[in-house]
């Protein structure tokens, strides 16, 4: 017989089995080898003679207890030494214990965190098939992504491409709802009825049925409970403000709430067709992007081919079209770069963020593992002669450092524990931190306790495998007479904190540089003013109604504003004349605008000064515009633009840059024009400093004479300006977390190190001062041997964080450079540090008698 | 008498009957000759503990053979309580099957 069955599996079975049953089994378990390779083939009889041999591995064939019993008694030898030890330790133990337990906690949150932002929308059933619609539209210089769709659009690709199975088209809106108790102002989407179908919504009251009923609509479980409808839902009727009257709707399903992690979700769906009788004639209007939809498309089909198709399906021969139609799949959504939330499709998470916490967890989980390895060396040099006596007894290399690492994995453990208690407190805070609730119950979930139990055991094997593998190794007699002294592991010891303290100079310095950004964005000079500005939103349907007039008027008669001033939001449209082609924005302004904003006008004169003197098509502009077009003497110039049938613009005036969507982003030319061309006013701003409380009171008088019972809404333009920084602000709160716990545990590591050095050379260290050394000299005298690898780290750090901070500045038009100063507090910080652990260790020295250290022996 | 068998321990039980002593590769290839399907070994060695334990088998060690590498073999034979046993579950089922009326076989019938 040539094959044979694997050996290994044989010599585990003859390990593990008992004697009196091993001869049968495995007698047995050879011949029906033999007999399956004859008839089945080696392979088949070797796969099963494994499976086979592991089968037997029941209670009843395991060896006696008293063979096993031997192992069980090292073990628990083991485990009682360790024990022992870190009791004896107690101190330094104890700082051991903490960091570790700071970086498994760390880590944990990194984890956690990351693995809820990447599971975002892949628990949906078809979510491979899921793709979202967005629209490049190529205006001139231009290329803008607009995050939806045209309904014409929509439907071509419908009509004409036989890969896409099903289109879910929606949108969202808001209204206000009656409550048993009051009102709240409910989002809600318009949705077809297959979006029902891609979220796969669980009814548990009801169900949505065809859904295209126009009163109808369905509500989530939560809603349900807040209007105290539950149980009872289905033909509850819930009523709805629409623009100025309420309307009411019947409940027909009641589905449990949408998961988290979906970039859908929403409360309350009412049909379509509430989208249609919204806007009719958004339905023939190939310009209109505000549509969401989502595709499901054939699983054979070819996505590539298909996003081709796609892409050039308004393109007729002789006409390529400036409109361009792109899917992106909603797998991969959430974490997009260029993923823009809108109507329907949620905020997605920063990648960027993600980074960052991942980063920051590593580090702070490699900082605490280097602390084990390097107090286990440096307190385990005190322990060479229990080694060397348990050598000459008659251990093995292999059974000490099975004893080590028995150590390590006993720390591990209390350090979880420790940890565990750590991650309930802190739970709260880091919820808070990345607006996302967690707590004790998502560490323990089925999905992630594996990857919680590798990240601890590969900490107890990455910390302890380095010390165990060299005091293993430790020589007998020069460890008895207390002359081994590892001299390799004093640079090994020394570089490990020298990476230690260069990671936690580079957290320290990015989050210097992070909060500097921060700080400089907040606080950046936009070239207009926002202190004291009010933004007041008019009801999107009633632009243009004529009642924004009249609540402008009724705001004018309130003696603490200031002044005010209605304007449109900012248009697109581009501008060519000849030589120049580029995508202008466009406002529509009244005459009190450019003072409100304290705008500044470097030439010419304003809009109504200009009709004053019989220019009627005037128009302002803004440097950049006169720096894109290089017109030399810009006043009186005609410029071809036209908007809203506007043509004939005439420059007369030229206003100072300002930066209108923020210091993140470059300042585009900016055209401003007479509102009353087209009489649109969708905001309303409105200078004033008096009390916010007061005014907040005055003006909702007003409003809710005009705009009643639509509810107040006002914002300072400050206040919004700074909400657009939250990203920043989180990182720079994460930077700050991170480098505190970086430089804590490596903090305690450097007290261990200088304590343990101290200790080992306390009896010279009172000699000398019995010999007249004098505090300050024995104390620098410790210090220094601290200072080369101290410095070398800052060596290493300082560039290093310039370098990935770079990086990240490049995201900014406007940033800060990484200046001295961020090198010269990363550098002092640690300094202090330094001067301060070694200051502390050494009271012992020069506090105590130095007769009570050299009396014994 | 406790009748308590599993269907397993009860083909094991009849393969044992229906020779004069056996063990565990030849059990397990008669099972695949019936069943046509592959049974792993332990199992039978598990069925063949529990059948011992409630004394329908005994056993004992047989010679050692070349193809097993020269260990011993332990062979296994039906008790007569085992054949009992084996017989009363043959009657009982017998007396069920007398009980099922022609018309349910109908449908099976080939017409």
């Amino acid at each position: 017989m040539s094959s044979s069955p694997p050996k290994w599996a044989d010599k585990l079975l003859e390990r593990i089995c008992r004697k009196d049953l091993l001869e049968e089994i495995q007698g047995d378990l050879h011949e029906s080898f033999q007999w399956r390779s004859e008839t089945k083939g080696s392979a088949f009889a070797k796969r099963q003679f494994i499976k086979e041999t592991l089968l037997s591995f029941k209670l009843s064939n395991l060896k006696p207890y008293d063979k096993m019993d031997r192992l069980l008694t090292l073990v628990k030898s083991h485990v009682k030494i360790g024990w022992r030890f870190i009791w004896k330790t107690k101190a330094y133990s104890a700082i051991n214990l903490l960091g570790l337990s700071i970086g498994i906690v760390f880590s944990w949150f990194a984890y956690l965190y990351t693995s809820d932002q990447l599971s975002y929308n892949k628990h949906l059933p078809d979510s491979e098939s899921l793709f979202r619609m967005t629209t490049q539209v190529n205006l001139f210089d231009n290329m803008i992504n607009f995050p939806g769709c045209s309904h014409v659009t929509i439907q071509q690709i419908v009509d004409e491409l036989p890969e896409v199975d099903e289109v879910a088209r929606f949108t969202d809106d808001k209204a206000t709802m009656k409550l048993p108790e009051g009102t709240i102002e409910q989002p809600f989407l318009s949705a077809e009825k297959s979006l029902v179908d891609f979220l796969n919504l669980e009814f548990i009251e009801g169900e949505p049925g065809s859904f295209d009923a126009p009163n109808e609509v369905l509500i989530s479980e939560k809603l349900a409970y807040k209007l105290d409808i539950r149980g009872e839902a289905v033909g509850s009727e819930i009523q709805l403000l629409d623009s100025t009257k309420y309307t009411t709707y019947r409940v027909t399903g009641v589905y449990t709430d949408i998961p988290k992690n979906t970039s859908i979700r929403t409360d309350l769906i009412l049909p379509y067709s509430y989208y249609l009788a919204q806007s009719p004639t958004k339905l023939t209007s190939p310009d209109n992007f505000d549509l969401s939809v989502l595709l499901k498309v054939n699983k054979s089909a070819d996505i590539e081919a298909l996003n081709e198709k796609i892409s050039g399906i308004l393109n007729t021969e002789e006409d390529p079209s400036q409109y361009i139609p792109l899917i992106t799949p909603l797998a991969s959504l959430h974490l997009s770069d260029e993923y823009w939330a809108s109507k329907g499709f949620l905020p997605g998470g920063n990648s960027q963020l993600i980074w960052f916490i991942v980063i920051a967890g590593i580090m702070c989980l490699v900082i605490s593992i280097i602390n084990y390895a390097n107090f286990s060396i440096s307190l385990y040099i005190n322990r060479a002669r229990e080694v060397a006596v348990r050598k000459i007894i008659g251990s093995a290399k292999s059974g000490i450092f099975l004893q080590l690492m028995t150590e390590s994995l006993l720390t591990t453990f209390i350090s979880t524990g420790i940890a565990i208690i750590l991650f309930y407190i802190l739970a709260p805070q880091f919820s808070i931190l990345v607006e996302k609730q967690f707590g004790l119950v998502d560490l323990f979930t089925a999905s992630k306790l594996p990857i919680i139990a590798v990240i601890i055991l590969s900490i107890a094997l990455l910390s302890g495998l380095y010390p165990s593998f060299l005091l293993s190794r430790l020589g007998i007699i020069k460890s008895l007479k207390g002359e081994e002294k590892i001299g390799r592991s004093a640079y090994i010891t020394k570089s490990l904190l020298v990476l230690q303290f260069s990671i936690s100079v580079i957290m320290i310095s990015c989050m210097l540089i992070f909060r500097g950004q921060l700080h400089y964005l907040m606080e950046f000079d936009r070239g207009y003013d926002t202190e004291n500005v009010i933004r007041i939103g008019v009801p999107l349907d009633l632009v243009n109604s004529g009642k924004e007039r009249v609540l402008m008027n009724g705001f004018k008669s309130i003696p603490e504003i200031d002044n005010l001033t209605g304007a449109s939001g900012y248009g697109m449209s581009g501008y060519d004349d000849g030589k120049n082609k580029f995508s202008l924005l466009f406002s529509n302004i009244d005459s009190s605008y450019i003072d409100v904003l304290g705008i500044k006008i470097l030439k010419g004169t304003s809009i109504s000064e200009a009709k004053n003197d019989g220019v009627l098509n005037g128009v302002l502009v803004n440097e950049s515009f006169i720096h894109k077009t290089g017109i030399m003497d810009p006043i009186g110039t005609t410029i071809p633009f036209t908007a809203h049938g506007f043509t004939n613009a005439t420059i007369v005036g030229v206003f100072k840059d300002y930066y209108a969507f923020g210091p993140g982003s470059e300042i585009s030319p900016l055209l401003f024009l007479d509102k009353d061309i087209s009489r649109i006013s969708s905001q309303i701003m409105i200078k004033s400093d008096a009390e916010p409380l007061l005014l907040e009171e005055k003006l909702s008088e007003v409003w809710d004479e005009v705009f009643n019972p639509i509810p107040f809404k006002f914002d300072y333009l400050s206040d919004l300006h700074r909400e657009r920084f939250e990203e920043e602000g989180k990182i720079s709160k994460i930077a700050g977390v991170g480098s505190l716990i970086a430089i804590f545990i490596s903090a305690f590591g450097l007290l261990g190190l200088v304590g343990l050095t101290i200790k080992s050379r306390l009896k010279e260290l009172s000699v000398r001062r019995v010999l007249g050394a004098t505090n300050d000299h024995i104390t620098w005298m410790m210090g220094k041997k601290f200072i080369i690898p101290i410095s070398l780290s800052l060596l290493i750090g300082i560039p290093m964080s310039f370098y990935l901070t770079d990086q990240w500045l490049a995201n900014y038009h406007n940033r800060i450079d990484f200046g001295w100063q961020h090198g010269v507090i990363a550098i002092l910080s640690v300094t202090i540090i330094l001067i301060m652990i070694v200051v502390v260790q050494m009271l012992n020295v020069t506090r105590t008698n130095p007769v009570v250290h050299l009396k014994d022996e | 008498m406790n009748l308590q068998l599993g269907v397993l321990e009860e083909i094991v039980l009849l393969i044992l009957l229906s020779q004069d002593h056996t063990y565990g590769v030849e059990i397990a290839k008669t099972y695949e000759e019936q069943f046509e399907q592959t049974i792993s070994l332990p199992a039978i060695h598990v069925v063949l503990k529990r059948l011992e334990k409630k004394g329908l088998v005994k056993s004992e060690m047989g010679e050692p053979t070349a193809e097993r590498g020269g260990r011993r073999k332990r062979l296994y034979r039906a008790t007569q309580e085992g054949f009992k046993i084996a017989y009363e579950l043959k009657e009982k089922r017998n007396n069920l099957w007398q009980a099922i009326p022609g018309f349910n076989f109908q449908s099976l019938i080939p017409s």
